[in-house]
C-alpha cells in the first residue's frame, strides 16, 4: 500500500526522529499503517498509510479534528482492532499476525487503558475493579488484593477502595480507572480524552497524577487529547487530519501560554 | 514470541464473585430470567409430582379395594367361563407365582417351567398381534383381512391365500407396519393352529372347573354355597372341594373372599330392604330425589333421619295394608250368608318385619365407604392411568414451556449483553478472551438458572402437595413416594440447568464476539 503521500510522511518522521534528546527503545513502532471499514458496498479509508515510532517512557498527545482517524489510530497501536495493511509493532510483536487470544495477552499485559468515561465496572467496588485486571492476567486473588491495594494507594484512594462507582466523583472513578490500567504493570498507558469529563480542577489533578506516573515508572504515555494543559506535558504531539500524521510537533517548538486561558491558579 | 499460556484462565471461583456481583446488582434483570426459570420447572415439577402423588393414592386405594378384587375374582373363576379372547388377555396378564396362574397352567395341561414359558411366549405373541388388528381403522381391517374380527383373524391368515393377499395389501399401507422383527409374523400364523388347540384345551379345563364346582354347590350357586359354609362353619371343608373340582384358591385370599361375601349377603339385605314397596313409592316424594336402591342407601349412610323415615314408611305402609285387609275382611263378611266360609283375602305380610335400623345404618355406611373407594379409584385409574410415566400430552406442554422458556431467558440475557456492551469490552481490553467472556455468560445464566430451578421446584411441589392434600387428605401420605419425589428434583435441577445454559449460547457468542473498540463510545 505505499502510495506518494505515504512516501512524504515517511521522509518527515524520519526527519523528525534524530533531533531527539534522549534516546531510549522504539516501543511502538507503525509502518504503513492503513485501516478500512467497509459497510455494504462504501469504503471509508480511515488511515492511509501512517508511519510512527513511540519511544519507551515518551508522553504523546494525539490531536486532530473528529473524524481525523484519531480513534482508529489509537485503537490500532492499542491493539484493539488489527489494521488492514502495514505493521503495528507493540514491543517488537507485529500486532497484525496475532490471534483474538494473543491480541487479550497484548493487551492485559504491555497496555493499559484508561478512557473518557471511565467504563468501570459498576457492580463491583474500587478495589475489585482494578483487582479483575490482574486475575485476568492470572494473578492469584490474594496476590492480587495485595498489589490493588498497593496501586490504589498511589492514586490517593487508599481509603475508598470499598466505594462502588457511583459512590465516587469523576475525579475518583477516574483515579480508579488509573489505577486499573495500571494493574498488570503495562509498558503503555492509552488515554482517550480521559479529562473531557472532568473539571478543570480535577482535570488538573489528574493530570499531574499521569505526568507523575511517566516520571517516576517510565511507563510510555499516549493521549487522545484537546486539552492545551495535557499539550503542555507532553514530549511530542501527533496532528492527525485524513488518516494521516500531517504534523508532529517537539513540545519546545510549541507556544501555549496558558496564562491566556484562565487557569485559576 | 508471544507465549500466552503465561496468562492463566480466570479461576472458576473468581467467575463466579464476578456473575454473583453482576447478578446481585442487576437485581431486577436477575429477576425476570429467574422468575422465568421458576414458571417452567414449577410447570415440570407440579406435572412431574402430580403424577407420581396421584398414583401413590391410586395404588392406595386400589390396595383398600383388593379385598373386594379377591372375593370377585373368585367368583368369577368359580361362575363364569370366559370367552377365548377373554382368556388369551387374562393368561397374558397372569404373574408367576400367583395362584391364579397355576390355575390357568393346570388348566391348559402345562406341567413343566418350559412348557409353560413357550406356552405364555406364544399367547404373548398372539395378545401383540391382536392388539395390532385391533388397533386398525374399520376401512383397513376390511382392506386387509376381510374384516374378521378377534382371534378369527388368525384363522383366516392361516389359509396361504388369504396370507398372500393380506401381505400384498399390507406393503401399499406404507404407514403401517407389523410389529415384531420380519419374518416374525409369518412364523407365528404357522405356529397358530397350535396355539389355539392350546387356548381352546385351557378354556375346556376352566370349563370343567366351574361345572364341576356348579355341581358340588348346588343350585343356589357358588355364592350360596359358600355362605352355606361360613355360616356352618366348614369353609376349609368347601375350599377344599373347590381345590379338589380344579380351582385353587391362596390362602391368603380366604378371609378376603368371606368378607366379601358376608358382606356382599348384607348387601343384598339392605337392598332388598329399600326394594320394598313402600319405600319405593314413596321415596321420590319425600326426598325430591330419584329414587334407585344403590343411591339410597348412599344416602342412608350419614343420615340418621332418612334410616328412621325408612323404618316409618315401611310401617305406615304395614299399617295401610292391615288397614285395607281388614277393611276388605269386613266386606267380605258382611257379604258372606250365615253358615259359609269366607273367602277372606291372605293376611299382608309385613314390609317392616326383620328390618334393623342399626344394622341398616351399619351397611349403609360400609357400602358408602366402599362405594367412595370404588369412585376415588376410578377417578383416579381415568386421571393417573394405569401405567407410570408422563402422558404424551404433558410431554408435549412441558416441551412447549421449555421452548417458552429458552426463548425468554435467551432475549433477557441478549438484553443484558447489549446494555452491557461497555464494561464487556473494558473486560476486553483488560486482557479478557474471548472464551472467557462467553463463559462469563453462561456461568450467569446457569447461575440464575440453578436459583430459579430450585425454587421453581419447590414452588410447583408444595402447590401440588397443596392441593391434592387438601382432596385425599391422609391417602396421600399412606405410601409417600419419596423416591420418585427426589427423583423429580433431580430431574428439575438437571432440567433448569440445561435450559439456561442452552438459552444462554447465543448471547454469551454475542458477547464473546464483541469488539474492545466499543469501550471507546461515548453515549
Amino acid at each position: 500500500m505505499q502510495n506518494a503521500e505515504a512516501t512524504t510522511q515517511n521522509g518527515t518522521e524520519q526527519e523528525a526522529t534524530p533531533r531527539r534528546r534522549r534516546i531510549s527503545p522504539v516501543i511502538i513502532r507503525a509502518v504503513n499503517v492503513t485501516k478500512e471499514y467497509r459497510k455494504g458496498d462504501v469504503v471509508t479509508r480511515a488511515l492511509r498509510g501512517i508511519t510512527c515510532e513511540v519511544r519507551r517512557g515518551e508522553f504523546i498527545s494525539i490531536m486532530g479534528p473528529s473524524g481525523s482517524g484519531k480513534t482508529t489510530l489509537f485503537n490500532t497501536i492499542g491493539a484493539l482492532s488489527t489494521p488492514t495493511a502495514g505493521r503495528v509493532l507493540i514491543d517488537e510483536v507485529d500486532v497484525a499476525q496475532l490471534n483474538n487470544d494473543e491480541l487479550a495477552y497484548v493487551r492485559c499485559k504491555k497496555i493499559g487503558y484508561i478512557f473518557q468515561s471511565y467504563n468501570l465496572v459498576q457492580a463491583m467496588t474500587a478495589q475489585e475493579n482494578v483487582m479483575t485486571a490482574m486475575l485476568f492476567a492470572g494473578v492469584i486473588a490474594d496476590e492480587a488484593r495485595k498489589r490493588s491495594m498497593r496501586i490504589l494507594d498511589r492514586v490517593g484512594l487508599k481509603e475508598r477502595w470499598f466505594h462502588l462507582p457511583k459512590e465516587l466523583s469523576g475525579g475518583q472513578q477516574q483515579r480508579v480507572a488509573i489505577a486499573r490500567a495500571l494493574a498488570n504493570e503495562p509498558k503503555i498507558l492509552l488515554c482517550d480524552e480521559l479529562t473531557a469529563n472532568l473539571d478543570l480542577h480535577t482535570g488538573q489533578e489528574i493530570i499531574n497524577l499521569l505526568v507523575e506516573l511517566n516520571k517516576e515508572q517510565g511507563v510510555t504515555v499516549i493521549c487522545s487529547t484537546h486539552d492545551y494543559r495535557m499539550l503542555d506535558k507532553s514530549d511530542r504531539i501527533f496532528w492527525i487530519r485524513d488518516g494521516l500524521i500531517e504534523k508532529v510537533w517537539e513540545r519546545k517548538d510549541v507556544k501555549i501560554n496558558l496564562g491566556t486561558i484562565g487557569i485559576p491558579h | 514470541m508471544l507465549d500466552v499460556r503465561e496468562q492463566a484462565r480466570l479461576p472458576f471461583r473468581r467467575m463466579l464473585d464476578l456473575c454473583l456481583d453482576t447478578i446481585s446488582y442487576r437485581l431486577f434483570r436477575s429477576a425476570v430470567t429467574v422468575v422465568i426459570i421458576v414458571l417452567a420447572i414449577a410447570f415440570l415439577a407440579s406435572i412431574m409430582v402430580e403424577g407420581y402423588l396421584g398414583r401413590s393414592v391410586r395404588d392406595t386405594v386400589v390396595g383398600k379395594t383388593l379385598r373386594r378384587t379377591a372375593y370377585s375374582r373368585f367368583m368369577v373363576r368359580a361362575g363364569h367361563v370366559e370367552s377365548i379372547e377373554s382368556l388369551l388377555a387374562s393368561i397374558n396378564a397372569l404373574r408367576p407365582g400367583t395362584t391364579d396362574y397355576d390355575n390357568y397352567m393346570a388348566w391348559a395341561g402345562v406341567k413343566t417351567d418350559a412348557q409353560a414359558a413357550a406356552f405364555l411366549k406364544r399367547t404373548r405373541t398372539a395378545g401383540r398381534y391382536l392388539d395390532f388388528f385391533e388397533g386398525l381403522s374399520v376401512g383397513r381391517r376390511a382392506l386387509l383381512v376381510r374384516g374378521e374380527r378377534d382371534l378369527a383373524i388368525f384363522d383366516w391368515l392361516t389359509d396361504a391365500r388369504n396370507r398372500e393377499s393380506f401381505h400384498e395389501h399390507l406393503s401399499k399401507q406404507r404407514s403401517l407396519k407389523l410389529p415384531g422383527a420380519p419374518g416374525e409374523f409369518d412364523a407365528f400364523i404357522a405356529d397358530w393352529p397350535a396355539t389355539r388347540r392350546q387356548l381352546e384345551a385351557c378354556r375346556a379345563g376352566y370349563q370343567d372347573t366351574v361345572h364341576r364346582i356348579a355341581a358340588l354347590s348346588g343350585p343356589g350357586g357358588v355364592g350360596a354355597a359358600l355362605a352355606a359354609a361360613a355360616a356352618e362353619n366348614r369353609t376349609e371343608a368347601f375350599f377344599a372341594q373347590v381345590r379338589a373340582a380344579g380351582l385353587r384358591t391362596d390362602p391368603k385370599e380366604i378371609p378376603d373372599i368371606l368378607a366379601g361375601i358376608r358382606y356382599q349377603r348384607e348387601f343384598n339385605w339392605a337392598i332388598e330392604q329399600l326394594r320394598k314397596q313402600p319405600v319405593r313409592t314413596t321415596w321420590n316424594r319425600e326426598w325430591q330425589e330419584r329414587f334407585s336402591p344403590t343411591l339410597a342407601l348412599r344416602a342412608a349412610a350419614d343420615s340418621p333421619a332418612r334410616v328412621s323415615w325408612i323404618a316409618g314408611a315401611l310401617a305406615k305402609g304395614d299399617a295401610a295394608d292391615r288397614a285395607r285387609w281388614e277393611k276388605e275382611k269386613a266386606r267380605i263378611l258382611a257379604r258372606t250368608p250365615e253358615g259359609q266360609t269366607p273367602k277372606l283375602p291372605p293376611e299382608p305380610k309385613s314390609w317392616s318385619e326383620g328390618f334393623e335400623a342399626e344394622r341398616f345404618t351399619r351397611i349403609a355406611r360400609e357400602y358408602a365407604a366402599q362405594a367412595e373407594l370404588l369412585e376415588a379409584e376410578q377417578a383416579l385409574l381415568n386421571r393417573y392411568g394405569r401405567t407410570a410415566g408422563l402422558s404424551e400430552k404433558a410431554v408435549w406442554l412441558i416441551l412447549v414451556s421449555f421452548v417458552v422458556c429458552v426463548v425468554g431467558i435467551a432475549n433477557a440475557m441478549l438484553m443484558s449483553v447489549l446494555e452491557r456492551f461497555k464494561e464487556i469490552a473494558t473486560m476486553k481490553c483488560l486482557g479478557a478472551r474471548n472464551g472467557t467472556i462467553g463463559f462469563l455468560f453462561i456461568t450467569e445464566s446457569t447461575i440464575m438458572g440453578i436459583i430459579g430451578g430450585v425454587i421453581g421446584m419447590v414452588l410447583g411441589f408444595l402447590i401440588v402437595l397443596g392441593r391434592m392434600s387438601w382432596t385425599y387428605g391422609g391417602m396421600l401420605y399412606e405410601r409417600f413416594p419419596y423416591e420418585s419425589i427426589w427423583y423429580t428434583f433431580l430431574m428439575c435441577l438437571a432440567c433448569s440447568l440445561v435450559l439456561s445454559g442452552v438459552a444462554a449460547i447465543y448471547p454469551a457468542r454475542v458477547a464473546s464476539r464483541m469488539a474492545p473498540m466499543e469501550a471507546m463510545r461515548v453515549d
